[in-house]
């Protein structure tokens, strides 16, 4: 019959499902009409059977597969691949950390003011019957003005303030002591905000 | 993901895959080996789980055209039966299944590598067509050409089988 060779291509898809729609029927109705094309469809259909039934997947040598253990050990297991966000914000503490750390010696190890009298000294004016000499009182003064430049300004107006109290003279005696620029006078204007300080 | 467990589902199908294309000694034995080694390093680039026979397959049947093209080889001729004989089975069905696989064997090892690729992997493992065209990368027209004509030649081959 015509266009046998087209029908035997269908009907061998036909055995394995992947035929549908017209090719299907028309395949169906070719082989309702060809006894030769039947034949074929039918010795393909015995070779499809014993395979199915006779034919098994060989048994793979059991030596194989600790040689490809072996060969590529897990590696999943040893190293996680983390998600961006997870590497990143690991990033950010390992950063967060070393800061602190960082922080933390500095802190430990600044220099620390000692007052020459000692850090316990009170003080307490010799004009007030205190143990501290002025002249003392006045070094003391000098080491946090020079100690501290930032505050320098406030904490001669502190020293104003308290000089003013005891000894008039004192001030340029400190002035007479070190005349280094920090510790100049303040005049009302450029004290801007002046403060009152009570010890 | 388990490895292990891939091999265990899947190393037999492979395994029979490559029976088919390569029946010489233990060829077969070392593509395989080859085959889960380099599936393994390259587990990354296996975008779809389920789909992870196919890419087995494609692995071996690359490797296996790869170690063709690096020695001119003769067309394989086969040397042992490839069918284990199940424990419990009756001694003359056993007999006839081994005689069928020997017989199957022989005549796959005289046809081209396509056809062989086709009717093992079509008829033996019943991928579907779009399948074997991932595998091979053949167009849906020649697998079907491809399984039709492997199948003529094998039944035609052991029609006293049959």
């Amino acid at each position: 019959m015509n266009g046998c060779e087209t029908y035997q291509e269908a009907m061998s898809a036909l055995l394995d499902g992947e035929l549908t729609g017209p090719d299907l029927a028309a395949t169906i109705r070719h082989l309702a009409a060809c006894e030769t094309c039947l034949q074929e469809f039918e010795t393909f259909q015995a070779l499809q059977q014993r395979v199915n039934r006779d034919l098994r997947p060989p048994a793979v040598p059991p030596r194989l597969w600790p040689a490809i253990a072996r060969e590529h050990p897990p590696r999943e297991a040893r190293r996680v691949r983390l998600p961006a966000r997870q590497t990143a914000f690991r990033v950010l503490r390992i950063a967060a950390v070393v800061a602190l750390c960082f922080g933390a010696g500095y802190w430990l190890s600044r220099p620390v003011w000692e007052s020459p009298a000692g850090p316990e000294t009170p003080i307490v004016l010799a004009s007030d019957g205190g143990a501290m000499s002025d002249q003392h009182f006045l070094a003391l003064t000098r080491e946090l003005l020079t100690a501290d430049p930032v505050y320098h300004q406030k904490m001669y107006l502190i020293l104003e303030t308290l000089l003013s109290r005891y000894d008039d003279g004192a001030l340029n005696s400190l002035r007479e002591a070190d005349p280094s620029p920090l510790i100049t006078p303040v005049t009302e204007g450029e004290a801007g905000e002046k403060e009152t300080y009570r010890f | 993901m388990n490895w292990e467990a891939v091999y265990r589902n899947h190393s037999p199908g492979v395994y029979q895959y490559l029976r088919s294309l390569a029946p010489h000694g233990r060829e077969a034995e070392d593509l395989l080996q080859e085959t889960f080694i380099r599936a393994m390093r390259s587990a990354a680039g296996l975008r779809q789980p389920e789909k992870i026979r196919s890419w087995l397959l494609t692995i071996a049947r690359n490797l296996f055209l790869d170690a063709c093209q690096s020695r001119s080889r003769q067309p394989a001729a086969p040397l042992e039966a490839a069918q284990a004989e199940r424990a419990g089975d009756d001694p003359e069905a056993a007999l006839l299944r081994a005689d069928f696989a020997r017989a199957l064997e022989i005549v796959l090892g005289r046809l081209p590598e396509a056809h062989r690729t086709a009717f093992t992997l079509g008829i033996v493992q019943k991928l579907s067509y779009q399948e074997i065209a991932e595998i091979t990368g053949w167009t849906l027209s020649a697998v079907k050409i491809n399984i039709f004509r492997a199948r003529r030649s094998v039944a035609a081959a052991l029609r006293d089988h049959l």
